[in-house]
């Protein structure tokens, strides 16, 4: 859980400026970042890169859900699970 | 100095003919692939028939007649587009995604009378409508009952799916081929989109050309990765559909992985940005044999990296890997570079891969200011001619005049050249190498951006004058991002980015904004945008000015 935890700040703080402009005060954990409209594809991408420096882990997108992976508690489960 | 090359084009051809005689021939077979929708060749010329009659009938009073279709990435959005053309009009792409103010722009602009929206474009529809001052057809050809529509916007006339599905394929009715295919809003300098003016003459061109020297057959499978409302688009449909091929969309979250989309879907062509091919890489997806069925790999629209290419075709090892060149104005792409490991590295310049030559038909040159050819190796404005450039921008004779001209040097019968705006120029071998943009154009990712469109936009949102938009940050393919300074003490970011997204689409509203009491001045006494630039850095996140 500290874990999760850990990698949820990460997460928060690095989407804020685009939960601010979608006014998403509180995330839902299966609040989807790409229909949502909070990330494009590219973005998600280039958090996922971030979030794998920071966190020296690896994430094999061929082998997880992308419908899973790109909602707000799966991409964090992702990493901390990683 | 200049490049060119001789062609031939059938006569009396247009989009929807060709389309039709695939269908003629190909009738089973698969045309469309998009999320759970799987349409064979009939499919797709029935719902395109049934939407023809109706845009045929709202267009009878309108010159030149067009329709428009509002985009999503959805099966029914194809339909829409094919059934544009089948009707004899052209048809004009909006986005679901663009904000209401902007597609309201695009549509009184081309003062289409109909517009076809899927199910998935309808929050996006009922957002544009009140925007929308003239009575419109609205065709849904996903939606059996449009009664909550038709009580809600009392206006316009609704048409539902059961109008708009044909029980057979219908021929497409004739067009000239001068006729306007379709029209492409790009972003203008002066905050108005220009609506490109592209014919099925320009169109049949290129897909002659794409034929021929990818030798597109019934077999292949092409990726569709672009929105409609950029002109790549084009290729990926039109390319395949004349020849019984099929066409695969990816949604965004495919995009995010598209090695298992190419693998389930067996595609035989790939066509992206090569940002998708640089995030891949980045994340180790571009793995040696990856990609084994492929056969064509297309990038365009940005900087093709050699280090992209390279790892693509090490991916993709059956495939040619291509990096092509065009703007709009001159249809999809008029110049081609492929990729060979042996001799591509060293043809590089500061790593980035050569736009090459232009495709049959089509002729490059590059001049100076007074439109004089420069020397082999002289840097200079890109220019195009052929039968791919454009009819003009949309009732815009003065943008058009200044873009489409005649060079004194050219006595040729086709002396109509498209000044692109890009930086380029002939290397050693007679290859092209692009360097840039001569204007304050760039390229997003792909999408075009006229920094002054930005600036107009910012300045509307934020109530000062003093503004200023730069490219940052930038990475192997350009740049990826905007930020935004407006002269003064403090900033709302939050309502500016609110109102800048009512305005624009999402890419062209900046990532970061920075308040400065004063913008730095070059010695011209203009916003010294390479000092802002330069002075950019990240530190958690924000951005300051050092």
């Amino acid at each position: 859980m500290e874990r999760y935890n850990e990698v949820e700040a990460f997460i928060r703080s690095y989407l804020a400026p685009r939960f601010a402009r979608g006014g998403i005060s509180d995330p839902a954990d299966d609040l989807s970042l790409i229909d949502s409209g909070v990330i494009d594809s590219f973005g998600l991408l280039e958090l996922l890169s971030a979030a794998e420096a920071k966190f020296s882990v690896k994430v094999d997108l061929e082998e997880v859900d992308m419908d899973v992976v790109t909602t707000y508690g799966g991409f964090i489960r992702a990493i901390a699970g990683a | 100095m200049q490049r060119a090359t001789s062609f031939s084009l059938s006569a009396g051809r247009s989009l929807g003919r060709s389309v039709a005689a695939a269908v003629a021939e190909h009738e089973g077979r698969l045309a469309l692939v998009a999320g759970r929708e799987r349409w064979s060749y009939r499919d797709l010329a029935c719902r395109a028939s049934g939407i023809a009659a109706h845009v045929a009938d709202a267009c009878t009073e309108t010159s030149p007649p067009l329709a428009a279709v509002l985009a999503s990435r959805a099966a029914s959005d194809y339909a829409g587009v094919l059934g544009v053309l089948y009707a004899g009009a052209g048809y004009v792409p909006l986005n679901a995604k663009f904000p209401a103010a902007r597609n309201a722009r695009m549509l009184a602009l081309s003062r289409a009378p109909c517009i076809v929206a899927s199910e998935t474009s309808e929050p996006s529809l009922r957002a544009l409508l009140p925007h929308v001052a003239r009575p419109l057809r609205v065709l849904l050809p996903d939606t059996a009952d449009v009664g909550a529509f038709a009580q809600e916007f009392p206006a316009h006339r609704f048409v539902g799916r059961g109008e708009l599905i044909a029980a057979t394929p219908r021929e497409p009715l004739p067009v000239d081929e001068a006729s306007i295919a379709y029209v492409m809003f790009t972003s203008g300098t002066t905050g108005d989109p220009k609506g490109v003016m592209v014919t099925h003459a320009n169109v049949l061109h290129h897909l002659g050309a794409m034929w021929r020297r990818y030798a597109i057959g019934a077999q292949d499978r092409l990726s569709q990765t672009f929105d409609l409302t950029f002109d790549l688009s084009v290729f990926d449909m039109f390319v395949a559909w004349g020849k019984g091929a099929s066409v695969h969309v990816l949604s965004a979250k495919e995009q995010m992985a598209p090695s298992k989309f190419i693998r389930a879907e067996e595609l035989t062509v790939w066509f992206s940005v090569p940002s998708v091919g640089m995030m891949l890489r980045g994340l180790r997806m571009l793995n040696p044999g990856a990609f084994p069925s492929l056969r064509v790999s297309l990038f365009c629209g940005e900087r093709l990296p050699a280090s992209v290419a390279e790892a693509w075709q090490a991916a993709a090892p059956a495939s040619i890997v291509e990096n092509l060149y065009g703007p709009t104005e001159a249809t999809i792409a008029c110049t081609h570079y492929r990729w060979e490991s042996a001799k591509s590295p060293e043809e590089c310049v500061e790593g980035v891969v050569p736009i090459g030559d232009p495709y049959e038909g089509m002729a490059a040159a590059v001049v100076a200011p007074d439109l004089a050819l420069v020397a082999r190796g002289e840097r200079g404005e890109l220019c195009v001619r052929g039968p791919q450039v454009a009819a003009g921008y949309l009732g815009d004779v003065e943008k058009t005049s200044a873009r489409f001209v005649a060079m004194p040097w050219d006595d040729g019968p086709q002396n109509r050249w498209y000044r692109t705006g890009d930086a380029a120029f002939f290397d050693r071998r007679g290859v092209l190498v692009h360097a840039g943009r001569l204007d304050e154009q760039i390229k997003l990712r792909g999408f075009r951006v006229e920094l002054g469109e930005v600036e107009h936009a910012l300045r509307v949102a934020s109530g000062v004058d003093l503004v200023a938009v730069v490219p940052w940050p930038v990475g192997e393919a350009g740049p990826t991002g905007l930020v935004g300074f407006v002269a003064g003490h403090a900033l709302d970011v939050a309502s500016v980015t609110e109102r800048m997204r009512a305005q624009v689409p999402e890419y062209m509203v900046p990532g970061k904004f920075v308040a400065m009491e004063r913008l730095p001045l070059n010695a011209n006494g203009k916003i010294d945008k390479l000092a802002l630039q330069q002075g950019i850095k990240e530190e958690d996140g924000t951005v300051q000015r050092s």
